[in-house]
């Protein structure tokens, strides 16, 4: 009997160490844990301090630097002192360079003009080019993205060459950030990569390279439709929704062509373009596709608008009253509309159809003529 | 001379600073939301104002709007923007803004506009 509560004291005091064991480790690893998050917010607040610190101090002397420079004759020396400080101090740390690149960048953003070169020149002699270059060595996406992205925001033209390796990465955003940078940077031929670019072009890349180029001198676009034959479907819809944005005239001529494309998109943002472009001269070309297209709603849609803004209401306005007569209802309803505002010839048509056809385009004809829907 | 700037860029903010008052145009007051603008502007007498469109609580629109129909005050306002849409430029100009500036902008120019709307 002793002998058995001996063992079992023995086993309980072995199975309590086991606990006590297992409670230490525990709560030592909570310490650890709960130490780790101090330290690390410690860390944080400490960071972000010195960056508070730093940001200030760079936009108080950028500051200087860019309005007295620009508005007065500032000794050499003075510019010569403020160089040295910032060099300095760009050069102790990569936080510093951080922050020094961060506020150029948000600077350049909302300043143009001298001042705005100012900033880029800044950008070189504080060898902050270096930098960013030094990021597109690193293993990280992200990293050379960023570096991609303060490249091609502070204009440094001589990275080019490098940037355009990356338009043919396997990461997209990487792909993305290079063909936007070369679109700013690449002032020879902004879009020539796009000649044998094969990926993708997304509408958040079509929406930037528009911004980029409408801020760019008129005269310097490039011909859109030069890419209107490429192999690649999204260079082609990217080319045509340009020479659509940008209302290039030139590519009128090649337009026709592109109706009868095997992609429906292409023939579609075609008839489009035609008709943001006021291309009365292919009114005729377009109406000889009304049998290819008949099926398709959204093409029949879009050849009818398209006649109603360009074409001949004497010629054409037949063509879209055979529209009326159109499976699809938004067919129909766009062919009532382009009638109802051609002239008073083709409103007679309709309302001469709508009463063959005892009203039933009544609704849509009530809709167009509603004056506060116009 | 007292200008209220207000746009949620601090680098931007401390820049105009900078030049307005290397210019002698006065005190410079800085609001980098709409909120702290509207109620600088309920509390002070601006000789003019500068503002952006888009910032946090109101924007520059509603300020212009604000000014002129609630406060009453023909106090001459400068937009700027990075948007410089038609519609939005118009849009500005019918509530009663007196200028606008699309971002990015040349300092030295708003520095002239400013010295043209307060008669200097």
């Amino acid at each position: 009997m002793n002998e058995q509560s001996s063992f079992t004291a023995i086993h309980a005091t072995s199975e309590v160490r086991i606990f006590i064991i297992l409670a230490l480790i525990f709560f030592t690893a909570a310490i650890l844990f709960v130490g780790f998050i101090l330290v690390s917010r410690f860390t944080k607040n400490k960071r972000q301090e010195k960056e508070a610190i730093l940001r200030n101090y760079f936009q108080r002397t950028l500051n200087a630097m860019i309005i007295m420079e620009t508005t007065s004759s500032v000794p050499a020396s003075s510019h010569v002192f403020k160089l040295d400080t910032l060099r300095t101090m760009t050069g102790k740390s990569s936080l510093a360079r951080q922050v020094m690149v961060n506020q150029l960048v948000s600077v350049k953003k909302s300043i143009s003009g001298s001042s705005s070169k100012i900033l880029e020149r800044l950008y070189i002699e504080l060898d902050l080019h270096t930098y960013s270059l030094g990021k597109l060595k690193r293993d990280s996406w992200q990293k050379k993205a960023q570096g991609i992205r303060e490249l091609a925001e502070l204009n440094y033209q001589p990275a080019v060459e490098t940037i355009r390796t990356y338009i043919v990465s396997d990461n997209r955003t990487l792909r993305e950030e290079s063909l936007l940078a070369l679109v700013r940077l690449d002032n020879e031929g902004p879009l020539s990569f796009l000649d044998q670019y094969s990926g993708t072009i997304s509408p958040w890349m079509r929406i930037n390279i528009h911004y980029h180029l409408s801020k760019s001198d008129a005269r310097k676009l490039p011909q859109f439709s030069r890419w209107f034959s490429s192999s690649n479907l999204d260079v082609v819809l990217f080319a045509l929704s340009m020479a659509r944005q940008f209302r290039q005239s030139s590519a009128i001529p090649f337009l026709t062509a592109l109706l009868s494309h095997t992609d429906t998109r292409v023939a579609g943002l075609a008839l489009e373009t035609i008709s943001a472009l006021e291309a009365h001269e292919l009114a005729d070309g377009i109406t000889q596709r009304v049998e290819a297209f008949w099926t398709s709603e959204k093409l029949s849609s879009r050849m009818v608008r398209c006649l109603g803004r360009i074409g001949y209401t004497s010629e054409h306005k037949y063509t879209i009253l055979r529209y009326l007569d159109h499976p699809e209802y938004t067919v129909r309803f766009n062919a009532v509309q382009a009638l109802y505002k051609m002239d008073d010839e083709a409103r007679q048509l309709l309302l001469d159809f709508n009463t063959k056809m005892n009203g039933i385009l009544s609704g849509a004809i009530e809709h167009v003529s509603e004056p506060l829907l116009q | 001379m007292k200008i209220l700037v207000c746009d949620d860029d601090e680098a931007l903010i401390s820049m105009v600073r900078f030049k307005l008052s290397r210019e002698n145009f006065g005190e410079v007051i800085k609001a980098v939301d709409g909120r702290e603008a509207k109620r600088l502007l309920e509390e002070n007498d601006f000789d003019l104002i500068i503002s952006d469109i888009h910032m946090p609580f109101h924007s520059g629109l509603e300020i212009v709007t604000h000014v002129r129909q609630v406060l009453k005050k023909k106090t001459p306002i400068i937009i700027l923007s990075a948007e410089g849409l038609e519609e939005t430029v118009l849009q500005a100009f019918d509530i009663g803004a007196n200028d606008f500036i699309t971002k990015p902008f040349s300092p030295a120019e708003l520095a002239i506009r400013v010295k043209r709307l307060l008669n200097l």
